[in-house]
């Protein structure tokens, strides 16, 4: 199994990869043609789906376990606790 | 054979048969009964309209097959063929029993074609579906069933009501009423169906219920209640705009739920939430492509969401373990599980030759081709989140990190679990790989919509691979830990149920209040009932004594004072007067 928690250096080579990958997605397209027409949306502008895949990620990441975490999440025993009633 | 036959009413049968039937009976009648009802749905004909007379003068429109229902009954049957398969192991008929009506009572409501018959089946539904929660052992399962049936009441007299007032204004079909008047019954129906489909803040019962289900339990629910709220969303509300916003937010809300959650069902129901997001939105836009991509996502939604709920109770079965944070390794030790679950965690985060790209793509491309720039947006970061929470979190914490040895025995899954997984995997890549078998079902007109163009294709994996980068660098924090995310039914967990307390002990204390000064004044009464010298004395009330005439007799003396006291008033008038 991948233990990516701990081994920094193996996590560093799949994060490359990753970002290598992204990159030659992107030079197909752009060889392709993909960018070269008249584009309606702004993700379709070159550059803007990879931006959009990170920032989207980190803002997500951010609002989920920084801000929403400490304010909202409780003991798993939360409802039960001091309940007359245990099972409702 | 079975020409023009209701397939809801196969299921019916296929339960009731299950239920009386030896457990060995039971189990091929589980596994082999709803192919019955598949072979129905395809001998239906478009346009086939079945009634049913009943009290004289009201007659139920009990099956209208158009290309809306139709497509729906069909997800709807292939989730039932699934479903049957994936449980037959189960050893209760109740079970059974409810699974199965609760199957065909969602394939009724989705032919019903009047208000009454289609009231009447949604809630069949949430009765049947209860005891899906209520047959699981857990003391947990108790509560959650209990708040999920009084939510799915309130749904189903929100209905009522609405359903009232339409019949007042002499409306016996089922229909689209956005571009009726927007009354009191519009406003209802769609408060019913809302808590159904649920829209957040609704949603809780979701998540709340889901996961205390028992294991082939959830798997039934996670497909039907949800759809045939949005299939009530299509057919009635298509096209209502205030649905856009509302969609949008069920998808982001759902997401960044799952971000957070570490119960595996807990964070798949958030998830049911976010998808149906897509759907909700789809058809607020109403258009025809709109329309379109809702139905097809909720098609697709059904199969991998399924599927994604058989792995992971798949695992709970085989190790008893229910948290992200305490699993680890499974890839190695349950392949199959890890297998299926490739298929369903591409499937929902729309990977192409997968069947999420094939329908999510389409909703959010109609969002685009409608002008809704900014709602084509939000939910491509809503996909982002599912990437997130299911690509990566639940992929690696639960199958590719290292094992914690929470669970060192692995108990063996039975084959038609495993076989229902691998119905579920098929037919997500099937439909993924060739989307024009979908397609070509479609309701609302024909789809101009291509998704395998390369640019496409290209685009959603530029999208994947980036957001995998963020989630490895915060790899160390996203380890879910051990907690209880609080959500809407916190309102009516803590303050709802503080209040009622409240009240309830208020009521109790006037109660016993008002009992205690019955009691007194009753004593009292009977005591001045049994010497009424009383209310002249104030003596004896102390001295609590009963009657007696030695208590109160009185001197001589007295008597010849009142005797000439009375006589000398008498003379004293008389004299006055003559």
């Amino acid at each position: 199994m991948i233990d990516l928690v701990n081994d920094k250096g193996k996590r560093r080579k799949v994060i490359g990869a990753a970002f290598v990958i992204a990159l030659i997605c992107f030079a197909i397209a752009y060889a392709a043609g993909a960018y070269s027409g008249h584009v309606e949306e702004w993700l379709e502008r070159p550059f803007m789906i990879l931006l959009f895949g990170f920032v989207g990620c980190w803002i997500l990441i951010i609002l989920a376990k920084i801000i929403m975490t400490p304010l909202l999440q409780r003991d798993e025993d939360y409802y039960q606790k001091g309940d007359d009633d245990k099972d409702v | 054979m079975f020409e023009n036959f209701h397939p809801g009413f196969i299921f019916f049968l296929v339960g009731l048969f299950a239920c009386v039937g030896s457990d060995k009976l039971r189990k091929m009648i589980l596994a082999c009964g709803p192919f019955l009802a598949l072979v129905a749905i395809f001998n239906l004909p478009l346009g086939l309209e079945q009634n049913f007379t009943f009290l004289q003068d009201w007659t139920s429109h009990y099956m209208y097959v158009d290309k809306l229902s139709w497509v729906f009954g069909l997800v709807f049957c292939i989730m039932g063929c699934i479903g049957g398969v994936f449980s037959c192991h189960n050893k209760s008929p109740l079970e059974a029993i409810c699974s199965m009506g609760y199957v065909g009572a969602s394939i009724c409501c989705t032919f019903a074609h009047d208000w009454i018959t289609f009231l009447f089946f949604w809630e069949l539904m949430a009765a049947t579906s209860l005891f899906l929660v209520w047959n699981d052992p857990r003391p947990t399962s108790r509560g959650a069933g209990t708040r999920y049936i009084l939510m799915h009441t309130l749904s189903g007299n929100c209905i009522l009501f609405g359903v009232i007032l339409k019949l007042s204004q002499g409306q016996y079909l089922v229909q689209n009423l956005v571009n009726g008047p927007h009354d009191a019954a519009f406003w209802l129906i769609l408060a019913g169906v809302a808590i159904n489909v649920a829209m957040v803040p609704l949603h809780a019962w979701i998540v709340d219920a889901y996961p205390a289900a028992t294991i082939t339990g959830s798997v039934f629910m996670s497909s039907y209640t949800t759809k045939v709220a949005v299939y009530a969303m299509l057919r009635i509300f298509g096209g209502t705009e205030l649905l856009i916003a509302a969609g949008v937010l069920m998808a982001l809300y759902g997401a960044l739920y799952a971000v957070m959650e570490n119960d595996m069902l807990r964070l798949l129901s958030y998830h049911i939430v976010s998808q149906v997001g897509y759907m909700v939105a789809g058809a607020g836009i109403g258009t025809v492509m709109s329309m379109n991509g809702a139905t097809a996502h909720a098609f697709c939604d059904i199969l991998f969401k399924s599927l994604l709920f058989m792995c992971c109770n798949a695992i709970i079965y085989a190790t008893g373990v229910r948290r992200i944070n305490q699993l680890g390794g499974m890839a190695r030790r349950y392949p199959t599980a890890f297998f299926c679950f490739v298929i369903g965690a591409f499937s929902i985060s729309g990977i192409p030759l997968f069947n999420g790209f094939v329908s999510k793509t389409m909703t959010i491309a109609a969002a685009g081709q409608a002008g809704y720039a900014m709602t084509a947006t939000l939910l491509e970061l809503a996909s982002v989140g599912t990437l997130l929470s299911i690509c990566f979190k639940m992929m690696y914490f639960i199958f590719l990190a290292p094992d914690k040895g929470e669970a060192p025995e692995i108990r063996p899954v039975p084959t038609n679990m495993k076989a229902g997984m691998i119905m579920g995997a098929v037919c997500c890549t099937v439909i993924g790989c060739f989307p024009q078998l979908l397609y070509q079902y479609l309701p609302f007109g024909p789809v101009e919509y291509v998704p395998y163009t390369m640019p496409h294709v290209l685009q959603m994996l530029q999208m994947a691979f980036m957001s995998v980068i963020p989630f490895l660098m915060f790899l160390p924090r996203m380890e879910p830990h051990t907690a209880l995310s609080l959500d809407t039914d916190w309102f009516y967990r803590r303050p709802l149920k503080w209040l009622w307390s409240g009240i309830s002990n208020l009521c109790f204390g006037l109660c016993r209040s008002l009992g205690h000064a019955w009691g007194v004044g009753t004593n009292q009464f009977m005591e001045l009932c049994a010497n009424p010298m009383k209310l002249m004395d104030a003596r004896p009330f102390r001295q609590k004594k009963r009657y007696s005439p030695d208590n109160y007799r009185t001197s001589i003396a007295d008597t010849i004072m009142i005797i000439l006291t009375v006589l000398f008033i008498c003379i004293f008038a008389f004299r006055t007067i003559g």
